[in-house]
């Protein structure tokens, strides 16, 4: 009791301290010249020289040591401190009195913690990574983690917090904190605040480039401004517009990262990897934007907790739905339509979100060609009709608050296509999904330490189905991987912010299998072996204020990678080898093959000013799990393969360097950064590999190594009625692989040395809003042949340096104008039109350049272009109701 | 709006469901050398056997395609004084005489093809050597061959009868055939010869998927151009099919995608043909035995 009075005295007179620090009666000049006499002498001269009050106990001033000063015209507080030095006391006032009293020992201010979630406070969702200042103390703060949920722990005392998420506004919140203490913090999303107040330039201060470099967050509310094909909003397609990505191909979800292959993205949806993200041969993510709460990339200095792939990871998290009312949002479009459930349920203590999207193109496809040939339109003679091309997707999200520190979360996707397009290969149709479910639980120890227990299933399967009446089989493949894992913060203190945990993932290969469709076919069954691994992590890192100024993060993850039998593996003479020398087999459960690597990562970021940020980042990653593809977009027939004896697993490292510097009222933000990546047996194909059903893959596979560096800038504009940002990187990527381009290095497919993105937003009104996107690249590297030859009859051609040519330039224009309905706030149902234009200037992009034979004939070889896209208008209407 | 107008509408419409836009561009120019070209086959059909000797031309060269005749065009690359020499692993060797009418043409008078056998290529030419081995893999005997009715999936092309073979695979080795389906008996060579109007009419397949007995297998499931073409009208038409060496079926394999080529986007990045000269020569040197059968079309 005794000390908590002590606290709470000592507490109010550093607060009047401190306020007192600034009153005229401390800068009073005073001259002082005493040598070993007693402080209380010293005291009374300067109090019947100046008239200034001491108040003191005699017991205090008498056990103090002789004193020793000589000023002349200084400032009283300036004499006192160098009185008060060597005696361990301190001063301090109240009113015109100066207290002279014993200084606190370091530490006696007691240390208490304010800890809660933050949320959206029109849904009650938790908003992740959002940042906690402490105002005042610029250099205290803290992020949430990726449930909200932020611990400080700050000596007693009145603060004001200050919460900040991108898109949201800005809340303060003051509290006297004197013992530990929960504070939620709900956060209006800026898109309501804009409809409420006459748009005008926000004065809010909202922290919205990350500082730490290497990261972006989008909130789905910012993916919805950019103008998109068919009006259908892309998650991932988005992130093509962020400085360091690229796509090979346009049109497709494809990234990638800081010039990595677009297997090198981990890709989680609610944790859970997704291992093909792409609908209809990529022209869509599986991402439903109804769904979609925020994407995150970590392109360099990824954290620790993250590993398993090279280049990138693409954090996706799922709404959590509304806690607070029932509502439902949807869309109906060109392409697909949509529609989401979700409300408050549990009686308040949970939230459940449905989300649904179907798309049946295929339909439009067959209208559209059949009426081409009607109309006699020359460009439709070889249509073909009875095309399928159709997907769905389900998202689930529901949670559940168990007690005040116990929260569960339930969260599955499931989702599948089925592709037939007689063009595209006339004989045989694919299907494909990916189905994922994560089981989360939350649970808040104390103030300071929180855990995540995560138990997350993924399962990816595809087929490949032979329409033909003779041989008509069924070709299955799928991988499954099922992961428990444990996430711990630990809040130390404000300056010190400790994640760790672990991981066990289980993978299941299963490369393939051919089965007969009926008795008569002719196709005996096959199967290539399963395969299976495990891939365990042990990781711990800090997110460390050194200094006021300095901030590191650091982080080690240890992730060993085992092979499991039963199973066989090939011994070859060397990797060019076709054949196998000798081949071991190993019995269930056997480690087949085994490795382990470390993973240091390292991020500093070092604020020059208040407006100025430096960092530097290294990390190393390693993948074992390799995607066997062959073609620059991918297709879902193809096959991921684990690291064994023969594949080894691919380990970068990546050094970068920025400078963020954030001017006119942090309203613009300006970010550059620099970063050089290393890549060692990183894998591409022999020329004319044979990957379909073929059980020693890496007698078509080569590997080598990779390298890519560039220079990425950002300028980008969050608040008022115009938004947006412009992103340019200048980069190379290349390649340097044995048995590859005659082994000399050569460009890779997605080096493209210069990338111009340009995204804007601009509201005209409160219901009106304008919307538009730039790109424009270097040509992408594509192998185009050098000679040609007649043999058999026909001519064929003799192809030199693999990716040796350019194609021109890409570049082209979208827009998109959002119109709402008439506000009206009684009305329940909140409609908007989205009219959107793709590619509005009509530029006819190479999506690639090829050579063969003429057709029909072939008796000579041309030169031929594919554009996809000219320009392409489409509506949307979306809708909420509450 | 005009009439192109109006296309382009549709284009851009369908553009959108995957219906790309393909169009013909100007050539790019890239300098190369000129190499030297062998196309070389010996079966078990009996002689005499040709080998032409042609030489590869800069990719501008062709920028308007081929404009005269295959045989113009390949006398005008044509390679008529070199010295070519076939022989085996029986002690069998002969050189061959270059044919008069042509520039391109090397026969054989002694030789008869023997599956089972390796042969050996040498050409001397300018004072280089190129060399190329080739074995002949033994063929199965198809039992028999019977064929179903197939209506066309596209519009304008016509109905088929595809036929389907019948034959006992060698299980205890990996196997690669051929398939060439010929209008009456108008074969032509293995990697050639116009049968029935349509070019490159053959199919490859290995044995992966293939039973002990093989027990009606439709001769268009394999690897082929866009599928094989059969021919609608009655008569009695042949079926052959080839053993490949693994070398020899990569090689077709190769020269089929590159009929198929669409840039890698949705097929493997494209590729020259791998082959088996040494010396840096392009082309082949094979060797293949076949069977054959006809079958009567009603």
């Amino acid at each position: 009791m005794y000390r908590y009075l002590l606290c709470i005295c000592l507490g109010w007179l550093c607060c009047v301290f401190s306020v007192a620090a600034q009153t005229p009666l401390l800068q009073k000049k005073v001259s002082l010249s005493v040598q070993g006499s007693t402080l209380e002498q010293a005291l009374k001269t300067l109090s019947e020289r100046y008239q200034v009050d001491f108040s003191y106990s005699n017991e205090v001033i008498n056990g103090a040591k002789k004193v020793t000063v000589n000023a002349q015209n200084q400032p009283l507080s300036e004499v006192l401190n160098q009185l008060l030095r060597p005696t361990g006391l301190r001063y301090s006032t109240i009113g015109n009195q100066i207290v002279i009293e014993p200084a606190p020992k370091k530490k006696e201010r007691n240390k208490v913690t304010v800890s809660g979630t933050i949320r959206d406070k029109a849904s009650g969702e938790a908003l992740a990574g959002a940042t906690v200042l402490v105002m005042g103390q610029e250099e205290l703060g803290t992020g949430a983690n990726a449930y909200g949920f932020y611990s400080l722990t700050l000596p007693e005392g009145r603060y004001t917090l200050r919460a900040n998420y991108l898109g949201y506004a800005t809340q303060d919140v003051s509290l006297q904190l004197n013992q530990n203490q929960t504070v939620s913090i709900e956060l209006s999303p800026m898109a309501a605040v804009l409809q409420e107040v006459e748009v005008s330039a926000d004065k809010d201060e909202q922290q919205v480039m990350d500082s730490r470099g290497g990261r972006h967050l989008l909130p789905m509310q910012t993916i919805r401004k950019m103008p998109a094909i068919g009006g259908e909003s892309d998650a991932v397609k988005s992130l093509q517009m962020l400085p360091g990505v690229q796509t090979a191909n346009e049109g497709t979800t494809n990234l990638s990262v800081r010039g990595g292959s677009f297997d090198q993205n981990l890709i989680l949806l609610d944790e859970a990897p997704v291992y093909n993200p792409a609908h209809s041969l990529g022209f869509f993510s599986v991402f439903n934007p109804d769904a979609i709460q925020s994407v995150e990339l970590y392109k360099g200095g990824i954290p620790a907790m993250y590993g398993g792939r090279l280049s990138s990871v693409v954090d996706i998290r799922m709404k959590e739905g509304n806690r607070k009312q029932n509502m439902a949002s949807g869309g109906v479009g060109l392409l697909a339509s949509r529609l989401t459930l979700e409300g408050p349920t549990f009686q308040g203590n949970g939230s459940l979100m449905i989300a649904g999207r179907y798309s049946n193109p295929g339909v439009l496809v067959n209208g559209i060609g059949e009426l081409g040939q009607l109309a006699g339109l020359y460009s439709f003679n070889n249509f073909t009709g009875g095309n399928e091309i159709s997907f769905y997707d389900l998202n689930l999200k529901t949670n559940y608050k168990l007690t005040q520190k116990d929260q569960l979360y339930f969260s599955a996707y499931t989702g599948h296509d089925h592709f037939f397009y007689f063009d595209v290969n006339g004989r045989s149709s694919m299907d494909w999904g990916n189905t994922t479910a994560t089981f989360r639980w939350n649970h808040i120890y104390n103030e300071k330490l929180f855990s995540n227990a995560t138990v997350l299933f993924s399962h990816y399967n595809y087929a490949y189905i032979l329409k033909d009446e003779v041989r008509y089989f069924r070709w299955t493949s799928n991988l499954q991987e099922v992961d428990a894992k444990i996430d711990y913060d630990y809040f130390v203190s404000p300056a010190l912010h400790l994640q760790f945990g672990g991981a066990l993932n289980f993978h299941r290969f299963f490369p393939g299998k051919v089965a007969p469709r009926n008795d008569q076919s002719v196709t005996k069954e096959v199967l290539l072996p399963e395969k299976q691994a495990l891939e365990p992590a042990l990781y711990a890192s800090a997110i460390h204020q050194v200094l006021p100024r300095l901030r590191v993060e650091y982080g080690l993850r240890y992730v060993p990678f085992l092979t499991l039998g039963p199973g066989q593996s090939y011994v070859y003479a060397s990797p060019e080898s076709d054949t196998p020398q000798d081949t071991l087999h190993y019995q269930s459960g056997e480690v087949m093959q085994s490795y382990q690597r470390l993973e240091p990562r390292v991020s500093v970021q070092y604020n020059i000013s208040e407006k100025g940020t430096f960092s530097l980042s290294y990390n190393r990653t390693n993948q074992y799990l390799h995607l066997v593809t062959n073609s620059s977009v991918g297709l879902p027939t193809d096959v991921w393969l684990p690291s064994d004896r023969n594949i080894k697993p691919q380990i970068a490292d990546q050094v970068a360097a920025g400078y963020m510097h954030q001017f006119k009222e942090k309203i613009w933000q300006a970010a550059v950064e620099v970063f050089y990546k290393d890549m060692q047996h990183v894998v591409d194909y022999k020329d004319n590999a044979d990957l379909f059903m073929n059980g020693q893959i890496e007698t078509q596979m080569r590997s080598g190594r990779g390298w890519a560096y560039g220079a990425e800038f950002l300028l980008r504009k969050e608040q008022g009625r115009t938004t947006g940002w412009l992103s340019y990187t200048w980069s190379r990527s290349e390649r340097s692989i044995e048995g590859v381009n005659n082994n000399r290095p050569y460009f890779s497919g997605f080096d493209k040395r210069h990338n111009l993105s340009i995204t804007l937003a601009h509201q005209l009104s409160a219901r009106k809003a304008l919307s538009a996107n730039f790109v424009y690249t270097s040509g992408r590297a594509t192998t185009i042949p050098e000679s040609v030859y007649f043999y058999g009859d026909k001519p064929f051609v003799q192809y030199s340096e693999r990716n040796g040519y350019r194609l021109p330039a890409y570049h082209r224009l979208d827009v998109s104008y959002t119109l709402q309905q008439k506000r009206n706030d009684q009305r329940r149902w909140k409609g908007e039109w989205v009219f959107s234009v793709y590619n509005l200037y009509n530029r006819e992009n190479y999506f690639n350049m090829f050579f063969k034979q003429e057709d029909y004939s072939y008796s000579s070889i041309k030169a031929y272009k594919t554009f996809l896209f000219g320009v392409l208008p489409s509506v949307t209407y979306n809708f909420r109701f509450i | 709006m005009g009439y192109n107008k109006l296309t382009r509408l549709f284009l851009v419409l369908s553009a959108l469901f995957y219906w790309g836009c393909t169009e013909e561009v100007a050539m790019p120019e890239i300098s190369s050398s000129s190499k030297l070209v062998v196309d070389a086959w010996i079966t078990d059909k009996g002689g005499p056997y040709q080998v032409k000797l042609t030489r590869s031309l800069p990719f501008k060269s062709l920028a308007s395609g081929v404009n005269y005749t295959y045989e113009e065009g390949l006398n005008l690359i044509g390679i008529p004084d070199a010295q070519v020499t076939i022989s085996d692993n029986t002690g069998f060797e002969e050189v061959l005489k270059k044919e008069p009418n042509n520039t391109y043409g090397y026969v054989t008078t002694n030789l008869v093809g023997k599956a089972g056998r390796t042969y050996y290529l040498k050409i001397k030419l300018k004072g280089q050597e190129y060399t190329a081995t080739a074995y002949m893999p033994p063929v199965p005997k198809i039992d028999k061959v019977s064929y179903f009715f197939r209506p066309t999936e596209i519009v304008g092309k016509e109905d088929s009868y595809v036929p389907l073979v019948y034959f006992q695979e060698p299980t205890h080795e990996k196997n690669y055939y051929l398939f060439k389906y010929c209008y009456q008996d108008w074969c032509g060579p293995i990697n050639g010869g116009s049968t029935g109007g349509r070019n490159w009419n053959v199919s490859i397949m290995n044995d992966d998927l293939m039973p002990a007995y093989v027990n009606g297998l439709s001769i268009d499931d394999g690897h082929s151009v866009s599928g094989m073409d059969f021919y609608p009208f009655s008569g009695v038409n042949t079926l052959q099919m080839y053993s490949l060496t693994k070398e020899g079926y990569q090689h077709f394999d190769a020269l089929i995608r590159q009929f198929l080529n669409d840039g890698g986007t949705y097929q493997p990045a494209p590729a020259s043909a791998p082959g088996n000269i040494s010396n840096g020569a392009l082309g082949f040197f094979g060797a293949a035995a076949v069977s054959e059968m006809k079958v009567h079309i009603p």
